[in-house]
């Protein structure tokens, strides 16, 4: 029913284009993905005056679809290893474990001082080998469900020194594994550059946190001093708005749920529910509010009901996170939708809300491998 | 004069703090400020194996260098004259000369880069730091923020240098400080591990009050456009100057914003001092006396704003210095809060919130002002809650004084809902028929012409004339008061007989009335209404113990079909109803143009 209402909304001839275009994107992917690949990347140059080097284009990757493979096993079968299909910097949704080859050499006059980065916080678990004529020289587990006081380098992101001898070749092998996209940023980076890099990045987390905090503060204010229901429904948003980000961005584990794996786990659905909670209520009452009989008010109190069932079965693990996290994918929209539907009362207001309202789900869904961004 | 004597001034100054505060500074004076001596030799500071942070000043000694000439090799010919620190918190007080400190270190391996030298205060002048080996400089790195920020080793906030040091060897860390502020020196050795999580931890909690007032500025800017209300501005001006103080004392502004500009470096910390103190006699001044713009209170806090403001452009345009400046602002700072708290005390015990909230924030403010004192004049040691405590101090005050915009927007909203009150009330009085309430003649004149501008034959307006028939008897009979309660009585019943959304009807004067229905489909439906009104009045009327029987004639037109002119359509159905008053009484006639007018 839904849907048939939503499909309405859409002229056909522009349903029809869209169809169009999507046929020939999903075409030319098909044609990208049946090209032989190039196994043989070559391998990065750790030049010191580089300071920063993407290693998406030396990396060729081996999925590990029984999840046995060990470190040993898998220098052993370098030549297995293909060029990654797709997006740079992405290997999309895999359930599987996936190893990541990356071949560095070292020039004469580098320090061989590096620092391995992967900028994508919410990675669960990451293996990291240096290895050199088939023997491992260093080892590290990184990785959102590691204690975190164990990271070698306790930042925002996942970071490793890397200590390498002058004129050597070597290859860093990746063992990743995540229940969600497996999303990879990795760069190398001299630890200097990193550590201002680093520096850079948080001050932009903390800045935007900043601002969310600040409207968060004033609607609360604002709902105690006014008593106005709209600006405590606001709130709501805003903190699930801001929990969702501080967990993708990393700064939940490592300010404010530093080694709990059970928050660590839960926090990014519970943050989404909460906000699409939000967004039903303050859709609803900015569009409907003095209209307390209305069908667009009783049905997104509905969906803020229905939120708060969800994510009370999903506190008590009576739902799982692929199920929660395909169920906000789509619950998410709803509430800016359902304001289209009702946008004979605001129809400026829905579409300048409606991207905002809708974003955890869909963060959750697509997150953009930031490195592109 | 040195800092101790200058310490030992500080009880004398007049000063309103509390007397509590002034005991602990005292406490605090006797315990620190013990005599320094030549220190014994000092053994090296042996750097551990593992990853924990060294506290520098646990064996760190001093020599001050008046003549701000001396290079390391002049140091390095001074060793034995190296002094105890007075304290070792790790702040020196303001000091006009410069300041060498010698470390001895070893490690028991070799280092590789590993170990960083850091000093958490982003606004010292000149830091130089040198690491030496029997004698020979074998590491120098000159940081400061009046140093270029490109130039630095580790670009953060604060100054820092790794420090490669080989196995077993004993060596010696020299480092100069000159600064025309106050001489806060927290120095840690650190591996690059603890070093990245504290300075990324400082970085995040500068982001959060960066966001926080920079959302505060947009909001506050936003709503003084909107609203035109100067407190908003006021406050604006406040975080500004709060904000852009604390982003060069904590280094971020020359970290993001004017890295290697030093005239900004020099400058900002003084212009954004003296910004903050006009916002605050501004936002005081209003908050409390905006009612009153004469008022000598007001007079005297704009006047302060003007003052700082000059002051302002004169340290912009170098005709005071940054000393001078720095002793203004030192000045300057508390009086808004001291001027203001008479007037603030006073209006709170008679129960006012926003002088409640202005007290509450200038208790957060002269804490953490205290707190800066203390730390700056080497009474206190430097750690996250002194060194930050003016930055939460400052934090604390934006969110109470948001507090006071919101009570100012609230009597604001109250206010402009009160004089809408008002408005409608007097529109009303001037509308309506002050003994039946009913709309008078001009209420139902106003109704009647917005009626007719959207009537057409399909959408018929039809006004009704009507006037009682055998009312003067009644009046004449039981007195002028029954004559007042029939007419409500007959404003009442009409009415009841009307319909609701589509028909007004209004008193003329006297005993006449008028009846305006609109949305009629037909001439007929015009005709059915009138006798539905006519029949009403067959009832008596009942008036406590009395049952009064009063008849009515009715006049009307229609528009458009009789006429599309107000007055024009008010005379035919006044002809209309005077015919009805000669034909017999209580009857209905319509009066399409035929019935000759009255004048």
């Amino acid at each position: 029913m839904t849907y048939t209402r939503l499909s309405g909304f859409v002229h056909r001839p522009v349903l029809a284009s869209c169809w169009r275009v999507a046929c020939l994107l999903s075409a030319l992917c098909l044609l990208l993905a049946a090209l032989p690949t190039n196994a043989r990347a070559a391998p990065l140059e750790l030049r010191d005056d580089l300071l920063s080097i993407e290693a998406w284009p030396a990396v060729t990757v081996l999925p590990d679809p029984s999840g046995t493979l060990l470190v040993n096993d898998v220098l052993a079968e370098l030549s297995r290893f293909q060029a990654p299909p797709g997006t740079s910097g992405t290997l999309g949704v895999r359930a599987e474990p996936v190893w990541v080859r990356i071949p560095v050499t070292v020039p004469v006059t580098s320090n061989g001082l590096w620092v391995l980065d992967i900028d994508y916080p919410v990675l669960q678990r990451i293996e990291v080998y240096l290895a050199a004529d088939g023997h491992v020289t260093q080892q590290a587990t990184l990785g959102s469900l590691q204690p975190y006081t164990q990271r070698p380098l306790r930042s925002r992101t996942h970071a490793l020194p890397l200590a390498m001898l002058p004129g050597h070749t070597y290859d860093l092998l990746l063992r990743v594994e995540t229940r969600g996209a497996m999303v990879l940023p990795i760069t190398l980076n001299k630890p200097t550059t990193w550590h201002s890099k680093a520096l850079n990045e948080q001050m932009l987390q903390g800045i935007l946190t900043g601002l969310a905090l600040c409207l968060l503060i004033y609607s609360l204010a604002q709902w105690l001093n006014l008593r106005d229901v709209l600006f405590i429904q606001y709130a709501l948003l805003i903190a699930g708005s801001l929990l969702f980000s501080l967990h993708l961005f990393g700064l939940g584990t490592q300010y404010l749920w530093r080694d709990m794996p059970w928050v660590e786990l839960h926090a990014a659905s519970l943050a989404a529910l909460t906000a699409t909670c939000g967004s039903f209520l303050f859709i609803s009452q900015a569009l409907a509010g003095d209209r307390p009989r209305s069908w667009l008010l009783r049905s997104m109190r509905g969906g803020a009901v229905l939120c708060v069932v969800l994510a009370a079965l999903y506190a008590l693990d009576l739902l799982s996170t692929r199920a929660v996290t395909g169920i906000v994918s789509i619950l998410g929209l709803v509430p800016a939708l359902m304001a289209f539907r009702g946008r004979c009362a605001a129809q400026g207001w829905a579409t300048r809300w409606a991207p905002p309202c809708c974003s955890p789900g869909c963060c959750i869904f697509w997150p953009p491998p930031r490195s592109l961004a | 004069m040195t800092t101790m004597q200058r310490n030992a001034l500080l009880p004398s100054r007049p000063t309103p703090w509390h007397p509590l505060l002034w005991l602990l500074v005292l406490a605090l004076w006797q315990v620190l400020a013990l005599p320094t001596a030549r220190a014994a030799e000092p053994g090296p500071l042996v750097l551990p194996a593992d990853a924990r942070p060294v506290n520098v000043w646990s064996v760190a000694t001093l020599l001050a260098d008046p003549s701000l000439q001396w290079g390391v090799q002049d140091a390095l010919e001074r060793l034995p004259d190296f002094a105890e620190p007075p304290s070792r918190g790790g702040s020196l007080g303001v000091r006009k000369e410069a300041i060498w400190l010698r470390v001895p270190l070893m490690s028991r391996v070799a280092s590789g880069n590993e170990w960083i030298v850091n000093i958490d205060f982003a606004v010292l002048n000149e830091v130089d730091i040198y690491l030496t080996q029997q004698g020979r400089l074998t590491q120098h790195a000159a940081l400061g923020n009046l140093r270029p920020y490109s130039e630095r080793p580790l670009r953060g906030r604060t100054p820092a240098m790794t420090l490669d040091l080989a196995a077993d060897t004993p060596y010696e860390l020299l480092i100069r400080v000159q600064t025309s502020g106050a001489m806060i020196v927290p120095i840690t050795l650190s591996k690059a591990p603890y070093l990245v999580h504290r300075s990324l931890r400082e970085q995040m909690f500068q982001g959060v009050l960066a966001g926080l007032a920079l959302c505060l500025v947009v909001y506050s800017f936003t709503q003084w456009v909107s609203q035109r209300e100067k407190l908003f501005l006021y406050y604006c001006m406040l975080v500004v100057g709060s904000a852009g103080f604390s982003l060069q004392f904590f280094g971020v502004g020359t970290q993001f914003l004017w890295s290697d500009r030093l005239w900004i470096e020099v400058h900002a910390a003084g212009a954004a001092g003296l910004l903050a103190i006009a916002g605050s006699f501004l936002f005081m001044g209003h908050a409390l006396m905006g009612h009153m713009p004469h008022s000598r209170f007001l007079r005297v806090m704009q006047a302060g704003a003007v003052l700082s403001l000059v002051l302002l452009a004169a340290f912009l345009v170098d005709l005071i210095n940054t000393r001078t400046t720095t002793a203004i602002i030192s000045v300057l700072g508390p009086l808004p809060s001291l001027i203001s708290l008479p007037i603030a005390v006073a209006r709170a015990r008679r129960g006012d919130s926003v002088s409640t909230t202005l007290l509450a924030a200038w208790v957060a403010y002269f804490t953490a002002a205290v707190t800066m004192v203390c730390l700056v004049q080497g009474l206190l040691p430097v750690n996250f809650w002194t060194l930050h405590s003016f930055q939460l101090g400052a934090a604390a005050d934006m969110l109470l004084f948001l507090r006071v915009l919101g009570q100012r927007s609230a009597a604001l909203r109250h206010a402009a809902s009160e004089a809408l009150r008002e408005r409608d009330t007097m529109r009303s009085l001037a509308y309506t028929d002050s003994l039946t309430g009913l709309c008078n003649r001009r209420g139902m004149q106003m109704a009647l012409q917005s009626a007719l501008a959207q009537a057409s034959p399909q959408r018929l307006v039809a006004l009704y004339l009507m006037d009682l028939d055998g009312f003067k008897p009644v009046n004449d009979t039981y007195g002028h008061d029954v004559g007042d309660d029939l007419l409500v009585a007959v404003g009442h019943r009409l009415e009841a007989n009307v319909r609701q959304h589509t028909d007004l009807v209004a008193r003329l004067g006297g005993d006449e009335f008028i009846v305006m229905a609109r949305e009629l489909a037909t001439p007929e439906q015009a005709q059915e209404l009138g006798r539905a009104l006519l029949h009403a009045f067959e009832k008596p009327f009942r008036l406590s113990h009395l049952s009064i029987q009063v008849g009515l004639t009715i006049g009307y037109a229609l528009a458009p079909l009789d006429s599309d002119d107000a007055q024009h359509l008010v005379r035919l159905a006044d002809a209309a109803m005077y015919t009805g008053k000669e034909s017999g009484k209580h009857c209905i006639r319509r009066n399409p143009g035929e019935l000759a007018l009255a004048s």
